[in-house]
């Protein structure tokens, strides 16, 4: 036994640079949850003080976007052609892709952001991307009320799977997390990662039927079912059938479902192996 | 990560008072740099490299210390030394590439950057502080008022922190984190800023959490923080422990090592007029060669080993000198003495990792320097070396010769530990042991002593240029006033004067006093007009007065001492000691005899590169002392000390002859302090003058110095234990 080993043991001390067990850490995540609460508030707070509409930007923003898309897709290239409640489609689309996409990119960049925190407090480094996806969820629920309010008026129809669009948002929460959590170690070291995924995003886009329909514009069979295996494409399909009673595939869902359970585990088992590496 | 805050408290209950709180051992932490320049694709496949090139930088290399309840401990250094890396990865926060840290609870770390939100407003701030901490809600909630009353903050708490200044920041994260008296608290820069009433309460915190069994750790370029706040000390250098112990020790040693690079950068463009003059005489300057590092030097009162590894490789010299058949007294840690036969090489040995230097004493090499001027024909006293355990050496040599004998040690020590007028075996034996207590030598020095005058002749260039008359220090009864007493009232009017400040009288504790051959104690009173000479140490430098009598001197005296040092090209001789019954007359006519030189360099430091360093210069010196002299390399670098304190004024061709030294030996600058000379502080060489004057005249540009305060120790009357003086007789005019 060594020098230090038998100091340490005789005295009761703890080794720096070891990770808590899975247990332990869950506990300590869950024990600073207000913390997380605290810290994604504190951010949305912080995003739109300083301008003069304030909070309302995280409505007006997604609304301007949808506008261009609806002219674009909708009115130009005719994607608005045999959907029902075209704009309640896309509204719906946009908001919850735009959601996952927000998640997962902050994410990415929440090790570098928060480096000052991160060095002069010991906390469970997930709660990091933890506080985006809160702070992301919070930024998310005036673009539902929007989604609402066209759907409403698009005439769409309001079935009881509304009831189910929290736990459909948790899924897609949790989903995105797990993805944020691979984001968000990668991005901790190579900051390039944030640079490249608005434009990997793009591709997801046009790729994960937001603006228009997928069965509508995909012919071959297999290539469809590629798709349709998407989580993009699924977390966003399950929103449609949530608030516009959309017809909704098993195989869609389901793997969107996997997703949402895989993606966080993994998510932060990969997550987690860096943990003390946070902050060099 | 279960709450260690809880954990820890209960285990201070549990625990015996003062135990462990934070092991580091062996820390090794490396950072990777990635080069700057990216390299283009083609360029990566074809040399083949794919990833970006890289550097590893070793942050902190084995660092190792133990801290325990209650303690606080500073680390210093100077930018770039691996102190906030060091914190850092106390917290656990970096990876270590080697070692392990132990503490008991998690540390808290405070720093001055670390604002936790600064859109936000300092409540939000607190609250989000104190979650962060693992408090809940509630809890978060009770502290936000007491966090608020601590830092003072209350009429800006609503304001966003950004709008803080960087005082206001550090003392509502301070206040955040100290909240819940934490059990070990890092602080990285933090409490510098903010007013004196809240470093003040932020010291009691510290206190507090001392008090409370916690432990504090500050990192701080403020030393005056450090010294209050901290019971211990660590200076890190390059990541490496350079010294650790108390703090003001540790401090002292830091800035007392930092002080070349400190001349370096202050350095006056002119050289100093006469009215910027230093107040503090200088004694001995450091001349820096053009390529030379500062050197790395201990200072009076913290030993070598401290400073690092250096007496493991001191050691192995000595193990080579040994393997040799030489003989090695150990003067110190990287101080001995290599003998061979009648030959003796004392030096001073020091090593640091991948580079070593050596120094010779040229002119503490006294024998050497005596047997050389005995070669050019100048009447020397005979004189041996004995052992100071087997006295029938000094017996031979009492028995061979009549009058009286001095003993003294073989590496001058300024006079200290010599004793003169003996004429019995007795009381050689007894001045033997005095010099083996010194300097723990088994070898002394017995010479026949020679009746005279004490005479200093100043050579430059190998000519007689001035010639001093040193008188013994004495004092003059007032029927009033002890021994003691005298001495201090004449070191009182001494230290008044410019040029007389350091030549203090000190009274040595072990000899008896002696007057008209009874003895006399330093608190004897002393009858009116009754006048004590002291001094009689062979030297006759500590304490005594100087007399220019260049101008009366025999021109016979000049003519043989302008041949004494023309006969020693090798070394140049910077002063001759003599001794005569009168300068006014000629050689000739008179008993004369010369007791030694000082030759300069006083001190030649020799710096090797390399990782076998150690070892070259090991049998460099073995076969300098062996006798083959031209083993002595060529190719030095490093720094050379001059000693200049002769016994004369400052003399402009003395500078001259200074310059043309620095030309000759590319040297570009110089600092000095005689302070800066192992058991000098306060003891420093009799014959005072202003040597920074002299050093920026012969140099001039861009160097000259800011001279470090000197702190002159009062004189330790009769309990010094390096006293230079003995009474010699007494009598009445």
């Amino acid at each position: 036994m060594s020098k230090q080993v038998a100091v340490a043991s005789e005295h009761d001390l703890i080794v720096l640079g070891t990770v808590a067990p899975l247990h332990t850490y869950l506990g300590e995540m869950w024990a600073r949850r207000h913390f997380a609460y605290a810290l994604a508030d504190g951010d949305l707070r912080v995003k739109h003080m300083n301008s003069v509409l304030g909070q309302m930007w995280h409505l007006l923003n997604p609304a301007l976007m949808i506008l261009v898309y609806y002219f674009i897709f909708g009115v130009f290239l005719g994607a608005r052609d045999g959907i029902d409640n075209y704009v309640a489609f896309l509204v719906a689309g946009v908001i919850s892709f735009r959601y996952v996409q927000a998640v997962i990119i902050q994410c990415t960049r929440s090790v570098p952001a928060n480096i000052g925190l991160i060095r002069s407090v010991q906390f469970p480094r997930a709660l990091v991307p933890g506080a985006v996806t809160i702070e992301q969820t919070l930024a998310l629920l005036p673009g539902l009320l929007l989604v609402f309010v066209v759907a409403a008026v698009d005439g769409a129809p309001i079935t009881w799977r509304i009831l189910l669009l929290p736990a459909v948002i948790g899924a897609g929460a949790s989903f995105a997390l797990g993805l944020g959590f691979f984001g968000a170690r990668i991005g901790a070291s190579l900051t390039d990662l944030s640079q490249v995924l608005p434009h990997a995003f793009r591709i997801l886009l046009y790729t994960s039927g937001v603006l228009f329909s997928l069965q509508r514009s995909v012919s071959n069979q297999l290539i469809l079912t590629i798709f349709q295996l998407n989580p993009f494409y699924g977390f966003v399909s399950t929103v449609r059938w949530s608030i516009m009673a959309q017809p909704l595939e098993p195989l869609v869902v389901g793997s969107f479902l996997c997703w949402a359970l895989i993606a966080p585990v993994v998510g932060l088992w990969y997550f987690r192996r860096a943990e003390h590496q946070f902050g060099a | 990560m279960t709450d260690l805050v809880t954990d820890a408290n209960d285990s201070i209950d549990a625990s015996t008072p003062a135990s462990t709180t934070v092991l580091a051992e062996d820390v090794h932490v490396t950072y990777r740099v990635y080069e700057d320049r990216p390299r283009g694709l083609a360029d990566r496949v074809k040399t083949g490299e794919l990833r970006r090139r890289y550097r590893e930088v070793e942050a902190v290399r084995g660092v190792s210390f133990e801290l325990r309840e209650g303690d606080s401990l500073g680390i210093i250094g100077s930018n770039g030394s691996g102190k906030s890396t060091l914190l850092s990865a106390l917290t656990g926060l970096l990876p270590l590439r080697a070692g392990g840290i132990h503490v008991r609870s998690r540390p808290t770390l405070l720093s001055v950057g670390a604002a936790l939100r600064l859109g936000l407003s300092g409540r939000r701030n607190i609250v989000l502080g104190c979650l962060a901490a693992g408090m809940s809600k509630a809890e978060a909630l009770e502290q936000v008022e007491p966090i608020i009353e601590f830092s003072g903050l209350s009429e800006y708490i609503d304001l966003p922190m950004k709008a803080y200044s960087s005082g206001m920041r550090a003392r509502l994260t301070f206040s955040i984190a100290t909240v819940r008296t934490p059990d070990i608290l890092l602080v990285d820069e933090a409490l510098a800023v903010g007013d004196m009433e809240f470093r003040e309460r932020s010291k009691e915190r510290i206190d507090d959490i001392r008090d409370s069994a916690g432990t504090v750790i500050l990192v701080s370029h403020h030393l005056s923080e450090i010294s209050a706040s901290c019971n211990r000390a660590i200076w890190l250098d390059k990541g490496v422990i350079r010294a650790d112990g108390d703090t003001d020790e540790v401090i002292e040693t830091y800035e007392w090592a930092q002080q070349p690079h400190q001349r370096w950068a202050t350095a006056p463009t002119k050289p100093l007029g006469d009215d910027e003059r230093p107040a503090t005489p200088l004694t001995s300057i450091r001349l820096l060669a053009r390529e030379a590092s500062p050197p790395i030097l201990a200072r009076p009162g913290v030993s070598f080993d401290r400073l690092n590894t250096r007496q493991a490789e001191s050691a192995l010299l000595q193990a080579k000198t040994l393997a040799r058949g030489m003989n090695v007294v150990r003067l110190g840690p990287t101080t001995f003495i290599a003998s061979l036969g009648e030959q003796e090489y004392p030096f001073v040995a020091n090593t640091a990792p991948g580079t070593s230097s050596y120094a010779d004493h040229l002119s503490d090499f006294v024998e050497r320097i005596r047997l050389l001027l005995d070669r050019s024909g100048l009447p020397t006293p005979r004189r041996t070396v004995f052992s100071t355990r087997e006295g029938q050496v000094a017996e031979d040599f009492l028995a061979g010769g009549s009058g009286p004998v001095v003993v003294r040690p073989v590496v001058s020590t300024s006079g200290r530990r010599v004793s003169i007028d003996l004429r019995s075996i007795d009381d050689v034996e007894s001045a033997a042991q005095r010099v083996s207590r010194r300097s723990g030598g088994a070898q002394a020095v017995i010479e026949q002593q020679v009746q005279g005058r004490d005479y200093r002749v100043l050579v430059v260039d190998g000519r007689v240029v001035s010639v001093v008359e040193t008188v013994p220090a004495h004092v003059r009864g007032d029927g009033r006033s002890t021994l003691g007493e005298l001495v201090q009232l004449k070191n009182d009017r001494r230290a008044e004067h410019p040029f007389m400040a350091m030549r203090r009288v000190r009274l040595d504790a072990d000899p008896v006093l002696v007057s008209d051959g009874s003895p006399v104690e330093a608190d004897a009173i002393v009858p009116v007009g009754e006048i004590v000479d002291l001094g009689a140490n062979g030297h006759l430098r500590h304490g005594g007065d100087i007399v220019d009598v260049t101008d009366e001197t025999h021109s016979s005296i000049h003519a043989v001492m302008d041949t004494a040092a023309k006969a020693l090209p090798e070394w140049p001789i910077t002063e001759v000691h003599l001794i005569a019954e009168d300068h006014r007359l000629s050689i000739h006519d008179q008993e004369w005899s010369v007791l030694g030189a000082t030759v300069s360099p006083r001190l030649t430091m020799h710096e090797y590169a390399g990782d076998d360093a150690c070892h070259s210069i090991a049998d460099i010196v073995i076969d300098a002392v062996a006798g083959t002299e031209t083993a002595l390399p060529s190719k030095l670098t490093g720094s050379i000390t001059v000693d200049l304190s002769i016994a004369v004024q400052p003399d402009e061709r003395y500078a001259s002859w200074l310059a043309e030294f620095c030309e000759e030996r590319n040297v570009v600058g110089w600092i000095g302090n005689a302070a800066d000379v192992p058991g000098y502080q306060g003891q420093l060489t009799g014959a005072i003058m202003d040597v920074s004057a002299i050093a920026t005249r012969a140099i001039g540009g861009p160097t000259g110095i800011v001279p470090q305060q000197v702190e002159l120790t009062e004189p330790r009357a009769a309990s010094s234990e390096i006293g230079g003086f003995e009474v010699r007789s007494a009598h009445r005019t």
